[in-house]
This record gives C-alpha cells, sequence and structure tokens, in this order.
C-alpha cells in the first residue's frame, strides 16, 4: 500500500512541476491556445492521479470505520455488551478498546440502577406485607379493640415504608457518580449538636442515655453540612432501634493528626465481625429484611462518607456489648495546620 | 394445630398471629434464629411457617438444621424475594413451600391446610370417618350430612382424633396441638371438650382409653 503511495506522490509531484515549467512559459510567451492544450495535458492525469492517491490512502481507514459502524449497529441490534477487538484491523484496535471500556462503564451502571430499582422494591415488600395483614385482619375481625390494634398497625406500617422510600431516594441521589458535592468549612461540633439533640426525645421514650462527648474547640472540616447531618441522623437511628430499652448510645467528637473522629457507640447486639464487610457493602441480598434495614441507612453513611473523603470502620464498643460506628475525615486545611 | 412462626417484622408476625388464631391455630411467634431454635427443642410443632431474612442470619439454616436431623415437619417459607433463584434455594433446601410477601391470608391458611393435609397422608381435602365429614377449609363438620355446630377447640380435637382415626391420642399430644406457651391449660380441658363433642355427636363417637388417650370411633 505504502510503496504505492509513494510512487502516485511522486507522479504527482512530476506532474506538477510540470505544469510549474508549463505556466511560466506561457506567462513569458503570451500564446494562446496551444499552450491551454499543453497546460491542461497533465493536468487532467495530475487531477486523476491525486484522486487516485486519496482514494487509495483514505479506502482502508473508509472500509474500517465502515466495518466498525456495522460492528456498532450489530450491538446494539443483538444487545450484545462488547465489540470484537480480535478481527479488527490493528489500525482501529485501541479505538474499539477505547470504545468496549465506554461500553462497561455504561452497562455497569445501567446494572447499578437495576439492582438498586430490585432491591428498594423487595425492601417496600415487607412494610407491604404488613399492611395488607393488617387491613385483612380488620377486615375479618368481630372485635372492635383487635379492629383498633389492625388500624394503627397499618400506619406504623405506612410510616416504615415513607421513611423506607426516603432513605431509597436519598441514597439513590448520592450513588450518582457524577454528583458534585460543593464543600466548605464545616465545624462538626455544631453538627454533632444538632444531630444528637434531634434524638433525645425516642431515646427518653425507652429511657436511653444518649450523650454526647465533644472539645470546646470547633472541629472544622471541609464538607457539606446537610449530607453530614442525615449521615449522623441515620447513624443515630439505627444506634437508638438496636439499643434496648435503658441502653446507651454515645457520640464522640475528637480530632488529632489532621483528621477528626467520630464515633456513634450503642449498646445493642452489635455486628459480627465477619459480617462487617457485607454490612457496609450497599443492599446484601439474601439476608435480612433487618439487616438490610441497616443496610440502607449504613450504604447512605459510607456513601457520604466517600465524597467526603473519610474513612468508616466498625468495631465493638467501648464498654463491650454494642456496635461502634468509627467515623475518620480530613480536617480542613487551615484547622489542620494548627494542629489540634 | 400448633404452627411455629420465624418472623422479625412485628407488624407482619402480630398479622399472621392474629389471623391463623382465628382461624383455630395455635401459633407461638419467634423473632430470630437463635428463638426459633429453642422453641423448635423444646415444644412440638406441627408446621413452620419460617421467614428467610431474619436479623442474625438466613432462615434456610434452620431449615437445612431440621432437614439435617430427618425432621420431616412441613416447612412453608415466606420471603420478600420473588426470584425464581430464590424459591428454587428454597424449595431444595427442604421447603415445602414458599409464598412471597405481601400475600394473602386466605392464601397462607389454604396453603398451610394443603401441607397438613399431606403431612398426614390425606388427598382428600375432607376428612371422613363413619358417618362423620369434617372438612377443615369451611371449618365443617357435618354428620349424615346435618352439620353439626362446634366450638374452635372441639373442632381441632375432632379433627386432630379424625387425622389419627384407628390410633390412640394421648392427652397431651391433643393439649399439645390446641395450645401456644402463652395460655394457660386448666387440666381437664380436653375432657371438657370431649364431653361437649360427644353431647353434640353422640356416646360411642370418641372412646376414651384409660391412661391412654383418646380414639375416634367407626372405620369405614
Amino acid at each position: 500500500m505504502v510503496k504505492q503511495q509513494r510512487r502516485y506522490l511522486f507522479a504527482l509531484v512530476l506532474l506538477s512541476a510540470w505544469a510549474a515549467v508549463v505556466l511560466g512559459y506561457v506567462y513569458r510567451a503570451g500564446a494562446a491556445p496551444t499552450v491551454v492544450l499543453l497546460l491542461f495535458l497533465p493536468l487532467g492525469p495530475m487531477l486523476w492521479f491525486l484522486w487516485r492517491l486519496h482514494r487509495r490512502a483514505m479506502a482502508p481507514k473508509l472500509r474500517q470505520i465502515h466495518w466498525l459502524a456495522g460492528e456498532v449497529e450489530a450491538c446494539i441490534r443483538e444487545n450484545r455488551r462488547t465489540l470484537p477487538s480480535a478481527s479488527a484491523p490493528a489500525e482501529i484496535r485501541p479505538l474499539i478498546q477505547s470504545l468496549n471500556r465506554l461500553l462497561e462503564f455504561e452497562n455497569r451502571r445501567f446494572e447499578q440502577e437495576r439492582n438498586f430499582t430490585a432491591d428498594a422494591s423487595h425492601e417496600l415488600r415487607t412494610p407491604l406485607a404488613g399492611i395488607r395483614l393488617q387491613a385483612d385482619l380488620a377486615l375479618r375481625s368481630d372485635d372492635a379493640g383487635q379492629r383498633l390494634n389492625a388500624l394503627k398497625n397499618i400506619i406504623k406500617a405506612v410510616d416504615r415504608a415513607t421513611r423506607l422510600v426516603d432513605q431509597l431516594l436519598t441514597l439513590a441521589r448520592l450513588t450518582d457518580e457524577e454528583l458534585d458535592v460543593i464543600l466548605h468549612p464545616v465545624d462538626l461540633n455544631r453538627v454533632c449538636e444538632r444531630a444528637v439533640a434531634g434524638h433525645y426525645e425516642p431515646a427518653g421514650a425507652r429511657a436511653i442515655d444518649l450523650r454526647l462527648e465533644k472539645p470546646e474547640v470547633a472541629v472544622t472540616i471541609d464538607g457539606d453540612a446537610a449530607s453530614l447531618l442525615i449521615m449522623l441522623d441515620n447513624l443515630l437511628r439505627n444506634a437508638l432501634t438496636y439499643t434496648p430499652e435503658g441502653g446507651r448510645v454515645e457520640v464522640r467528637l475528637g480530632a488529632g493528626k489532621g483528621v477528626a473522629h467520630l464515633s456513634v457507640t450503642d449498646s445493642g447486639p452489635g455486628i459480627r465481625a465477619d459480617q462487617r464487610t457485607r454490612v457496609l457493602k450497599r443492599f446484601q441480598k439474601a439476608e435480612g429484611a433487618r439487616e438490610s434495614g441497616i443496610g440502607i441507612g449504613l450504604a447512605i453513611v459510607h456513601r457520604i462518607i466517600q465524597l467526603h473523603g473519610g474513612d468508616i470502620t466498625l468495631a465493638d464498643a467501648q464498654w463491650g456489648a454494642g456496635l461502634s460506628v468509627r467515623i475518620d475525615l480530613p480536617l480542613a486545611e487551615t484547622a489542620a495546620g494548627d494542629g489540634a | 394445630m400448633r404452627i411455629l412462626l420465624v418472623e422479625d417484622d412485628k407488624i407482619i408476625g402480630d398479622g399472621i398471629v392474629q389471623g391463623l388464631s382465628l382461624e383455630g391455630y395455635a401459633v407461638d411467634w419467634v423473632e430470630d434464629r437463635e428463638a426459633a431454635y429453642t422453641a423448635l427443642a423444646a415444644n412440638p410443632y406441627e408446621l413452620l411457617v419460617l421467614d428467610i431474612g431474619l436479623p442474625d442470619g438466613s432462615g434456610l439454616d434452620i431449615l437445612t438444621g431440621l432437614r439435617g436431623c430427618h425432621d420431616d415437619m412441613p416447612v412453608l417459607i415466606l420471603t420478600a424475594y420473588d426470584e425464581v433463584s430464590y424459591r428454587v434455594k428454597g424449595l431444595d433446601a427442604g421447603a415445602d413451600d414458599y409464598l412471597v410477601k405481601p400475600f394473602d391470608l386466605n392464601e397462607l391458611s389454604a396453603r398451610i391446610r394443603a401441607l397438613h393435609r399431606r403431612h398426614h397422608g390425606h388427598a382428600e381435602p375432607t376428612l371422613t370417618v363413619g358417618n362423620l365429614t369434617l372438612d377443615p377449609a369451611a371449618h365443617q363438620v357435618t354428620r349424615n350430612g346435618v352439620p353439626v355446630e362446634l366450638g374452635p377447640r372441639e373442632f381441632s380435637i375432632l379433627q386432630t382424633l379424625m387425622e389419627n382415626s384407628g390410633r390412640v391420642v394421648s392427652k397431651s399430644r391433643l393439649e399439645d396441638s390446641l395450645y401456644g406457651w402463652d395460655v394457660d391449660i386448666e387440666s381437664n380441658t380436653v375432657e371438657v371438650h370431649v364431653h361437649g363433642l360427644r353431647k353434640k355427636l353422640g356416646r360411642n363417637v370418641i372412646q376414651t382409653i384409660r391412661h391412654v388417650g383418646y380414639r375416634i370411633a367407626g372405620h369405614g
């Protein structure tokens, strides 16, 4: 291929030279008809050679592009997931590989969304089942007290389902990989106060000792106050749900070596060491209505921590039985400089 | 029939317990795996309604445990996951039936009845001994074609006796089938109900075998 192109190029150069000479002669001589003939004689073939050269150079490329277009069409038609790279000409293989990576990325996102929708609908089946059963009871019972109880349970189940939907929406919003959270300096001290304040009442209702241990000084990180509040809210809710009556929940905030340390500890059943990694991943299938309840809350927490560039670990409570959720978040640049 | 329900959601559990109790079943309800093992070890159950998603692990473990000990208690699985792969997994682990949440209470009772029938080797839905016919679904007893009004406990005792027609059923077994653990049984409750049955169906319908138990009379 290349050799032939060189030949054509050479012929082109020769013919151009000829045209230049003739033009020069024409200019000097001023003679018209024969000269015009002489001029156009090489011009014709020159153009033809140009055309052929172009075609020969472009033809393989065009063929490859057409071939690739055909493969992409086939991909769409037959719902294939990758383009074949083995049978492709060497020149476009890198292009195919890039396209395949793009396809993989799209597939992953699509899979994620599909899984999310499937998981969400499974989660909602539990409160729906509860509502149906209680309504059925209310219909078939002759006992006014039993009917009243059934209706109350229906309200409880609807509230649970509503909360579940809210959490799912939060998680969906957070999972969007293109999410750009705007970070600005946030005092974790204030965030913790607000979060805990919202839970004193439900804690008190079950005689749970809820405490906040925090330093006197501000603990500033670069973050989004709203989502940090959601994070703490979820952690506290989980802690209070699983702590028995008369138990304790402690929120502890500290800072050191450029890192803010936040922990929420309860006196509930805790999470077994071998289950901890699973719990942190979103929606582990097969196990549990209640476990998925923790799952969504912790998945939200995990995602918010990710967005803030932090770390989360699960550990045993310092007082023995219970779960301690420990979060590390990098302190804001200026605050880190002070070395709290 | 005494049933063990293993379900961690409080509203669903309450709904099932109340619903099945209205139908005359004695239901014991536990909310996690540990409690389920304890209950199974301590009490005789005729059927297990098992939720898969439990807080301390998968309900399937309970099932495999039962089958591993060659316990052939009928087991009906409840779950929120309706994918075929999960159903296959549950059935292959030894479950006899599978219901996806949310479900209809009527369907739950009907499937429980069906499992109970199969377990006792009856194909027909109704029981017939002598001139008595008992229909568990319709909760009706007829004698020579004439319907007889029975209280729920009388019905339950009669059903147990008819299911074991030809065999003696001990008093304690009758008690077990009537009551869950949170109900106090008076020592003569079974006698009272048997007496009631005799009044309504005839003196010779139920035979007393001293120190052993009761047996329904008439084969064919």
